[in-house]
């Protein structure tokens, strides 16, 4: 079995504050995944059989539109936003020269966000939710997210200009970008939208900003930070096209924040806003396409090197979704198309493919290739990861497929006004009971995910109480030369 | 790209105008929707919710009805709703002017709500299909929402809202299921959904 | 495979010495120059080239109040509103205060408030005199649909507009199985004119010697109407 960890990146000295930090932010965000994901698969089943049993339709905090809210914001802030943190801490702190003498402050900060995400949670399951996507979350214990990211922005902004740090390499560009975003997308949607309480129709147009703002401008760049260190680092081969490099960055930036209305195309909005989204993304193709094309010419050709590195299988996988997820975004832009797939599954698809394909997936592999190094101890059980991969892989690809063709068929159903709304209803049922399955297989890979994770937390603890229970070696002296 | 500041003024730069066009933009043009005033008939267009159906809001929100019910018209040619008798017309922003929460919903799982309480005057079906979704509507993929009811011995008379239930429903005999103040205000909000006042700046389309 | 600092201050980065920027290329991540391929370029262009015509086309002229992306609704989108439908802004005003006496089916009260539906006041071709009812007022005996009735109707033409006048009668011409043709506001216009010297409600003598007059016919404006009401009530959902 080829060796999981990776080679080091640059030869560095390792600061124990900040490993420690770092894992806790991987760890906690993969517990996270875990507690969501079970909410996702509980949603799920209840979609498909809203008054069966395993439902629990009696009882009001496992109710649909609460659980539904739950995993999101879970998954969305937990597992993505806490992983990803992990992530670019790590890779910013590796590729640069910053010191972690407030790493104290990074510490409290991944503090007061599990603290305001659990506790949030909490509220929308008691039926304190406000019933905006993302939002959810009551805004006073939303705070908290607000607070760790002023943290984390201006301990990273301060090591940049104060030691004058550079941005050298590629995945810089993304991960510190992608922080940056966060602070003013979160800032904006949650004052307009929650904070101030505006009311009327430019409370939906913010909202849907505020949802892309967070799934393009904070985590798919955290993503694309952790694959263009996961896939060059794979293949031991430079990033091939600094130009392209360049077209992808900046013109992902300029297109992303616009491409946000999609979620309510066709509604209570001037026609020019819905006309710029749906340009917007499908304009998004072109930086995607030049980021395709400069992994696929770094790649050069070692696709198979995949077999035998983790990380890299997964950054690769992640990425062909992140394609994927571009392209199905563009395809239902388009006012024709949407005409058939708005308000269905299909929409869902875009949600499955990229975030729970390209951002789980790539933020995975980075989980893979920096606990090594940060715990100081290879994965057991390669077999398991193996499995781990596949289950993952076979249930985003089911799951999107599924939602895809069954969005396509409700959407034909709701087309035309002869069908009656029931009978739509009934149309798509198959297609509920595969998500179900595709969400169970999911659920299962991050458990295993959860389980690897922790069995190097506990050999390394092992290793650690023993090293400190073993005896010190005496003191040599001439007289006394003991035999060890 | 080496330097720090150029890059991070290049990002704002990017953001900034993205959010100026998709936020603040819309943010001014909307504050400055004003309603108006039907000349023949006195009304205020559009007109704004009853106080009972704003505390409905918040009841909606808490259990995520948005989840699954979505609640703006697309025109004919952007969608079927109209074909489906959800509205006679599109919805535009001047409908949700007045909403201090606007639900517009991406997910039909659900009917559309925009005008139900056009469809469906009844409060007493309401009640029904919050109590029991199934018997309403079979086949049905909402879940019941008992909670916002309550099961009561019967003092005396039965209530005058008292749910009429039949089958395994039924509360049993003696004992009555009337809703809950949480129920009286969503059903409240739920049939104050009416926006088929005509606005002047979308005409209804013809055939 | 012990990565313990002894050193536990000293920032990450390379050893002294070993800058990454002395040596390019020996890191994975350093990237290359190869050049953007031609391919990508000819997409652009014709990216460029479909957004500008899709921006241009579907975009209402950049105008918020502009909805509908393919306009279809006559000049500048945002055109002309087609207005509300007269029987039904009828039915609503003639709710607020007619209905106490006439009710709302139109059969008014027996012996008390003549019905309204099937009566010849409301049918007949002297439209001036039902304006000048609604406008002055009645009282005394009067003849409807054969029975007597001997009350006061208030004078109203304070109360409303000459448009919401329009409304009221025409609802009340086209509703209960009464198929008269709508009054247009001109006509009561023109009738307000006539009589607004008159201080007493009528009496039914003298609104039978009033010459017989069909304003409602007479002024109406052409076609510009309100169009067809016979249309827009099937289009209303309720």
């Amino acid at each position: 079995m080829a060796d999981h960890t990776a080679v080091p990146l640059i030869i560095d000295r390792a600061h124990r504050l900040g490993r420690s930090i770092i894992a806790f932010y991987l760890l906690s965000g993969a517990a996270w995944l875990i507690v969501s994901s079970l909410f996702w698969w509980l949603n799920t089943a209840q979609a498909f059989a809203p008054n069966a049993w395993y439902a629990f339709a009696g009882v009001p905090w496992l109710t649909y539109g609460r659980v539904y809210p739950a995993f999101t914001n879970a998954f969305v802030f937990g597992w993505a936003s806490l992983t990803g943190l992990g992530v670019a801490l790590y890779f910013v702190s590796r590729l640069c020269r910053l010191s972690w003498r407030a790493g104290l402050l990074i510490f409290i900060a991944g503090i007061i966000w599990n603290l305001s995400l659990a506790l949030g949670l909490w509220h929308v399951l008691g039926g304190g939710s406000t019933g905006r996507e993302l939002l959810e979350i009551n805004p006073s214990i939303s705070f908290g997210f607000f607070l760790a990211a002023v943290l984390i922005v201006t301990w990273l902004l301060v090591e940049f200009w104060a030691y004058r740090n550079q941005l050298r390499v590629i995945p810089l560009w993304y991960l510190v970008a992608a922080l940056l975003c966060f602070v003013w997308v979160f800032t904006t949607g949650q004052a307009i939208v929650n904070y101030w309480h505006t009311g009327g129709p430019v409370q939906p147009a913010i909202q849907s900003w505020y949802v892309n703002g967070l799934y393009q401008l904070w985590l798919v760049p955290l993503a694309l930070g952790a694959a263009y260190v996961l896939i060059p680092e794979g293949v031991q081969r430079p990033v091939a096209s600094l130009p392209l490099a360049r077209i992808g960055f900046w013109g992902y930036g300029a297109l992303a924040v616009w491409a946000g209305l999609g979620l309510f195309l066709g509604g209570p909005f001037p026609a020019w806003m819905q006309t710029v989204t749906i340009v917007a993304n499908v304009l998004l193709i072109l930086p995607v396409l030049a980021l395709f094309a400069n992994f696929h010419r770094t790649l050069d050709g070692r696709y198979d090197f995949a077999g035998a590195n983790l990380p890299l299988r997964f950054a690769m996988t992640g990425f062909f979704l992140f394609v994927a997820a571009t392209f199905w975004s563009a395809f239902i832009s388009f006012r024709t198309v949407d005409y058939i797939f708005h308000f269905t599954l299909g929409m869902a698809a875009r949600w499955s493919l990229l975030l729970a394909g390209f951002v789980t997936f790539t933020l995975m592999g980075a989980v893979y290739y920096a606990v090594p190094e940060l715990l100081g101890r290879r994965w057991l059980l390669p077999g398991l990861l193996r499995l781990q991969f596949w289950l993952a892989a076979a249930g985003v690809g089911m799951l999107a497929l599924d939602q895809a063709v069954g969005g396509l068929v409700q959407g034909f159903g709701l087309a035309d006004a002869k069908i009656e709304f029931s009978a739509v209803v009934d149309i798509i049922r198959p297609f509920l009971l595969v998500q179900v399955i595709a969400v169970g297989m999911l659920f299962f890979s991050y458990l295993l995910f959860g389980f690897s994770l922790f069995l190097v937390l506990c050999f390394r603890c092992l290793e650690r109480v023993r090293a400190a229970a073993e005896p010190v070696a005496p003191v040599e002296t001439p007289a006394e030369v003991s035999v060890a | 790209m080496k330097r720090f500041t150029p890059y991070f003024l290049g990002v704002l730069g990017f953001f900034l105008l993205g959010w100026l066009g998709m936020v603040y933009y819309p943010y001014m043009a909307f504050a400055e929707l004003r309603p108006d005033r039907d000349a023949t008939t006195n009304e205020v267009i559009p007109p704004g919710l009853p106080g009972t159906a704003v505390q409905g809001f918040r009841v909606y929100a808490a259990n995520g009805c948005v989840d699954c019910h979505s609640q703006y018209v697309r025109d004919k040619n952007e969608g079927s709703d109209i074909d489906r008798k959800w509205g006679a017309r599109r919805t535009v922003a001047r409908d949700y002017m007045n909403d201090g929460d606007v639900f517009l919903g991406s997910s039909r799982l659900g009917p559309d709500l925009t005008n139900v309480g056009a469809r469906q005057k009844d409060a007493a079906w309401y009640y029904k299909l919050l109590y029991s979704p199934a018997t309403v509507n079979p086949g049905s993929g909402m879940p019941a929402y008992r909670w916002l009811f309550t099961t009561r011995k019967i003092a005396g008379q039965p209530s005058a809202d008292a749910l009429q239930l039949a089958g395994e429903d039924a509360p049993p005999p003696g004992w009555e299921v009337v809703p809950n103040n949480d129920a009286r205000e969503l059903v409240g909000y739920l049939r104050a959904l009416n926006r088929t006042y005509p606005l002047p700046e979308v005409p209804e389309p013809k055939e | 495979m012990s990565l313990e600092s002894s050193e536990p201050n000293r920032p990450y980065g390379p050893e002294p010495g070993h800058s990454p920027e002395a040596a390019p290329g020996r890191s994975p991540l350093d990237a290359g120059s190869a050049p953007v391929p031609a391919w990508f370029l000819g997409v652009l262009a014709v990216a460029v080239f479909w957004t500008g015509a899709y921006l241009f086309t579907y975009s209402g002229g950049f105008d918020s109040s502009v909805f509908d992306f393919k306009p279809k609704y006559g000049a500048a989108a945002s055109g002309p509103a087609v207005p509300p439908d007269p029987k039904e802004v009828g039915r609503k005003l003639f709710s607020a205060n007619c209905i106490t006496c006439h009710q709302a089916n139109g059969q008014g009260v027996a012996g008390q408030f003549p019905p309204l539906a099937g009566s010849e006041w409301v049918n007949s071709d002297a439209t001036n005199r039902l304006i000048a009812i609604v406008l002055k007022g009645l009282q005394g005996p009067v003849q409807v649909k054969g029975q007597a009735y001997n009350n006061a109707m208030q004078a109203w033409e304070a109360q409303y507009t000459d448009q919401q006048f329009a409304a009221i009668l025409t609802y009340v011409r086209s509703d209960w199985g009464n198929t008269a043709p709508p009054i247009p506001p001109e006509a009561v216009k023109q009738v307000r004119e006539q009589v607004k010297d008159r201080k007493e409600q009528w009496t039914m003598a003298e609104l039978q010697k009033m010459p017989a007059q069909d304003v409602a016919k007479n002024a109406a404006a052409p076609a510009a109407k309100p169009a067809a009401p016979a249309n827009a009530p099937a289009a209303q959902t309720k």
